[in-house]
């Protein structure tokens, strides 16, 4: 039970900065990005006053109206009027209003305020209204409301400071023991029943809509007007042609930067971790520990560690797209083509987050309405090039493709990128236009999108998103990736190797025999036994694959190799047949126990999860089978 | 004769082992849970159309 004086939700428009705000008020760390939809939960932090009265704060999706369409629009009613999972309503709203766009914020507003909970109107993106010319009497707009209404900036330091005051004034003087967030026998009273909503018929949304009106005509004297590049720009970037053809320049100039960029900055980490490893293993002595620390830990976790560099370039670009306004003109783009196979841009955001990790982006299709189209945007999710594949393909990308250039200016390797990634948007197109057939998909609602003006993305934006990012990847080095080496480096160790043994010890140990065993399904592949020890831990996530693939090759190589990077191992041992149906692999296989337990989890169907779980190997097979038979045959 | 590293690396894994299992069960668990609580889209969810 929180012990906070006061609960108070955010409220407001999708995309109006309430995740910025609510990140202001409570140093959390929530994802803000410049398009509809980035909030699809409600998520809780608290704030601490000036008399260290402690307030709870909630941060609602983004509704344009109490009157919802989706799954995550119902959270927030259900939040606001108190039928939520049997939590209290909250004892305070603080209704976000976009500065820039009052029209749609003040319906919704006018909806809160009948449902007559206490309420306070933070006037949020204040300054860049101003910059484009708003003149707005709040006096005025707080007296016509009959609310009280404080000016705030998201993004800025102290932008929030007018907000906390406003909200102190709702905090009881003495702290109290503890305020029930739960219906409880002695907390119902009638004041806590669930709240009826207002009528929603034509008729009073009409009458909300004039109301508005009179609110604008009372309090601004002079509109928001956007600045003529604007428009100029939405006209090159949503032309049908100049706007795809820009779109696909953009991504390719991303997977090229991930390639050309993080070079030296790799390198530069696998020298690191080799001299890390030599200082502190070079003078143990010969036994069991000096072995987990060299094959396991700094052959095994050392070698996923020195991707961190490309992960960052690539999030650079996507976090600076999101923030510059770009991604739902990109949405708006696609909904033609998406339509062709029965999804719609809508479909885009979900997908687009699924190239960070699945796992967001199949929680983000809560926004999209129609069930079909949520689930097979759920089903192909996965195909979407996720950060953990990253490791895997520019590890055999750097051993196989040679860094020559294409036409003078490209860089085969960054070519190569890109394909893989256009490999796994076209085969969820695919997917997508045979599950059409499948459940008949047909998208009942046209895509509404509110277009973000473009800006400059802010630095600390980006700063925050690439901090968060490298967190992850080194939370998840140092905790599943760590102990699955530990545990692999233990299976591949013991039992050691027979008197007269002609193999490395460890295809005689535990992890050799479970990969002789898989070596059977996998040899039509072209996978050997090492590969398929690889895929066991490899099935926790996908980067966990290139650690075991070092920790195999540590230990089954010699002094020589395992001084080595993976990279010139893999070059020397695998043929290239074997090296694109391992890529082809990964393109596919759901080699994620998270994306499956998310599935498991926003589908509420064991069905669907092995739906997905099946037809993913069954392509991962299929395409692994045929780029190695064909590459095979090209080679003799 | 088993030597001091033998022992130190059985502790280790041991204990990796142990934090894995325990990674899997929340890891399950958190799968399994109902929804009720936490995000309340179980009892919207448009797919499957099941209150917890």
């Amino acid at each position: 039970m929180s012990s906070a004086v006061l609960r108070v939700a955010l409220i407001g428009n999708p995309n109006c900065g309430k995740s910025a705000l609510f990140n202001l008020l409570t140093g959390s760390r929530q994802k803000v990005a410049n398009y509809p939809g980035v909030t699809v939960e409600k998520r809780e932090g608290e704030f601490t006053d000036a008399k260290r009265r402690r307030c709870a704060v909630l941060d609602l999706p983004g509704t344009y109206s109490l009157q919802v369409t989706s799954a995550d629009e119902r959270v927030t009613r259900d939040v606001v009027i108190g039928g939520f999972s049997g939590e209290l309503p909250p004892d305070l709203l603080v209704a976000v209003l976009d500065a820039t766009n009052l029209r749609l914020g003040l319906r919704l507003i006018l909806e809160l305020k009948a449902i007559g909970r206490p309420m306070i109107v933070a006037l949020n993106l204040i300054d860049l209204a101003r910059q484009r010319g708003l003149e707005i009497d709040v006096a005025k707009l707080q007296l016509s409301l009959g609310l009280p209404v404080v000016e705030t900036v998201g993004v800025r330091k102290r932008g929030a400071q007018a907000l906390v005051a406003a909200i102190a004034a709702f905090m009881p003087e003495a702290p109290a023991q503890g305020t029930p967030t739960k219906h409880t026998d002695s907390a119902m009273s009638n004041s806590l029943r669930r709240i009826a909503l207002p009528d929603a018929d034509a008729d009073s949304i009409q009458a909300l809509y004039t109301q508005v009106e009179g609110l604008l005509e009372a309090s601004v004297r002079k509109n928001c007007v956007l600045p003529a590049w604007q428009d100029r720009l939405d006209a090159l970037v949503m032309h049908p042609v100049l706007g795809l053809l820009l779109l696909a320049t953009v991504l390719f100039f991303m997977f090229q930067a991930v390639f050309a960029w993080a070079g030296p900055l790799m390198d530069g980490l696998t020298a690191g971790v080799m001299m890390l490893s030599d200082l502190v293993v070079g003078s143990m002595q010969e036994g069991p520990l000096k072995s987990l620390l060299r094959d396991g830990l700094f052959a095994g976790v050392g070698s996923v560690v020195v991707f961190l560099p490309q992960i960052l370039i690539l999030f650079a670009f996507i976090l600076a797209l999101e923030d510059s306004g770009y991604l739902p003109r990109a949405a708006f783009l696609l909904d033609r083509l998406m339509l062709s196979v029965g999804l719609s841009g809508r479909s885009f955001i979900p997908l687009l987050s699924s190239f960070a990790c699945a796992v967001p982006g199949i929680m983000a299709a809560r926004t999209i309405t129609n069930p079909r189209e949520r689930l097979v945007t759920i089903m192909i999710a996965p195909l979407m090039t996720c950060s953990a594949r990253l490791p895997v393909y520019t590890l055999i990308i750097g051993a196989m493709i040679p860094r020559q250039s294409v036409l003078g200016v490209f860089n085969m390797q960054g070519v190569t990128l890109f394909a893989l990634y256009v490999l796994g948007i076209v085969s969820s197109i695919l997917v997508a236009a045979l599950a059409q057939r499948a459940v008949k998909v047909r998208t009942a609602f046209p895509l509404l999108l509110e277009l973000p003006s473009y800006r400059w993305p802010h630095p600390r934006n980006l700063l925050m998103g690439l901090w968060e990012r490298a967190r992850i990847f080194l939370r998840r080095v140092g905790t599943t990736i760590l102990l699955l080496m530990i545990l692999l480096w233990f299976l591949a160790s013991y039992p050691g190797a027979p008197a007269g043994a002609t193999e490395p010890a460890v295809y005689y140990s535990f992890a050799g025999l479970i990969g002789r065993a898989l070596e059977v399904l996998f040899a039509p592949i072209g996978f050997s036994w090492q590969i398929c020890i690889a895929l066991v831990p490899g099935m926790a996530a996908r980067e966990v694959a290139v650690s075991a693939l070092g920790t195999v090759y540590a230990l089954s190589g010699t002094e020589d190799q395992v001084a080595n990077a993976l990279s010139p191992i893999i070059a020397s041992q695998w043929s290239l047949a074997t090296s694109l149906a391992f890529l082809a692999w990964f393109v596919y296989a759901p080699q994620c126990l998270s994306t499956l337990a998310v599935t498991q989890r926003e589908t509420n169907s064991w069905k669907m999860t092995a739906l997905m779980t099946g037809y993913l190997f069954a392509m991962a097979y299929a395409a692994a089978f045929l780029t190695y038979r064909i590459t095979l045959f090209f080679s003799q | 004769m088993i030597s001091l590293q033998l022992v130190i690396v059985l502790c280790i894994v041991a204990f990796a082992a142990t934090q894995l299992a325990l990674k899997v069960r929340s890891q399950w668990r958190s799968a399994m849970a109902k929804q009720k609580g936490s995000c309340g889209a179980c009892t919207a969810c448009p797919v499957a159309r099941k209150a917890p």
